[in-house]
């Protein structure tokens, strides 16, 4: 009887388990467009380029970023028979690129107060 | 009589010349003080000195041209101060303790000149490092607009923006060319001839950075213009 229900219990285990995966996956692909923008879209939409300023930690992270050139990939949904037009590598550069910006404002911020303290 | 003039007027120059150090009092400073004054601006110049070397050292953009050439002026500041420091610890008299006080500031300039020379030389890697990125996403923009195009898509419209970003990296880069070399190149002598010596520098700094942002603003703008064609 115990066996039984132990075999039983793993059935149901492994049923639960298959129907969280086919979520999974449904979600996955259900994330990917979100209003025309990609999950990766999302996320570089709201990094904060103000936030990097001059931390060492945020120029470094930067550094390993900088030699990934962004790429134009052809789509798998749709049609098939359209390209991509926005790459999420792309908006990644270019919140990487605001990140410098960022950045340079707070280094010329420091320039001028340095000059002001003189001496 | 001229003698107890001479000895106030030299101290009243002294409480000047230490005016870096903080507000000068309205008594002038004994010796001791003012060598405790002297000292400290001392240290501080030496932390800040620190403080620009780390930033320069922990900078992925600065070029190993200019981190050199921080780093060596750095160097040289700190060993110079360190000189200073026991010469005003061994100074006997006001005159002499003046002189080398003012030494302090007039000798290294580590606020007027070296703290701004450092963070425009950040400022002006990054921002070529920022004008390196922004060609690559020129180029990744051509690509999906010549797609957009060949798939019957109106590209006029994001054709222009693209061009106008073309033009704003290029007015960046023409501005910054040379810049940072050069603005390292100031020394404090230089400085004390001429408090405006880093002027132009600043400018063309700031310019190239504002030509980046515009830059990116197109980029932006172009990256939903191509969004709304793919609808």
């Amino acid at each position: 009887m115990s066996r039984t229900f132990t075999r039983i219990a793993m059935a149901a285990a492994t049923a639960g388990l298959l129907t969280l995966a086919a979520c999974g996956d449904n979600g996955d692909q259900g994330g990917t467009r979100l209003n025309g923008q990609s999950d990766a879209t999302v996320v570089a939409d709201t990094l904060p380029a103000a936030a990097t300023d001059t931390s060492v930690a945020t120029d470094t992270s930067l550094a390993t970023t900088d030699t990934e050139a962004p790429t134009t990939t052809a789509s798998t949904s749709g049609s098939g028979s359209s390209a991509t037009v926005v790459d999420p590598a792309l908006e990644q550069a270019i919140a990487e690129a605001e990140a410098l910006l960022g950045a340079t404002d707070k280094d010329l911020a420091d320039a001028n107060k340095g000059a002001a303290n003189g001496g | 009589m001229n003698r107890t003039r001479t000895i106030a007027a030299l101290t009243i120059g002294l409480a000047s010349a230490l005016g870096f150090a903080g507000t000068a009092s309205a008594a002038p400073p004994d010796l001791e003080t003012a060598r405790a004054r002297c000292l400290t601006g001392i240290s501080e110049r030496q932390v800040q000195l620190d403080v620009l070397l780390e930033k320069s050292t922990a900078s992925s953009t600065l070029t190993d041209g200019h981190e050199g050439t921080i780093g060596s002026f750095i160097s040289a500041a700190k060993n110079g101060l360190s000189g200073l420091q026991a010469e005003v610890q061994a100074d006997a008299d006001l005159a002499s303790l003046r002189a080398d006080c003012e030494a302090v500031a007039s000798e290294y300039r580590v606020y007027a000149l070296r703290t701004p020379q450092v963070h425009l030389a950040l400022a002006g890697d990054r921002t070529a490092a920022g004008i390196v990125k922004g060609n690559e996403i020129a180029a990744t923009l051509q690509t999906a607009i010549d797609a957009a195009e060949a798939n019957g898509k109106d590209v006029a419209e994001v054709t222009a923006l693209l061009a106008d970003l073309n033009a704003e990296l290029a007015s960046a880069s023409t501005s910054l060319s040379g810049v940072v070399d050069s603005e390292l190149g100031y020394t404090p002598a230089d400085w004390n001839a001429n408090h405006s010596v880093l002027s132009s520098a600043t400018t063309a700094v700031r310019s190239a950075h504002t030509d980046l942002k515009a830059a990116l603003v197109d980029a932006k703008a172009i990256v939903a213009a191509l969004r709304a064609l793919a609808l």
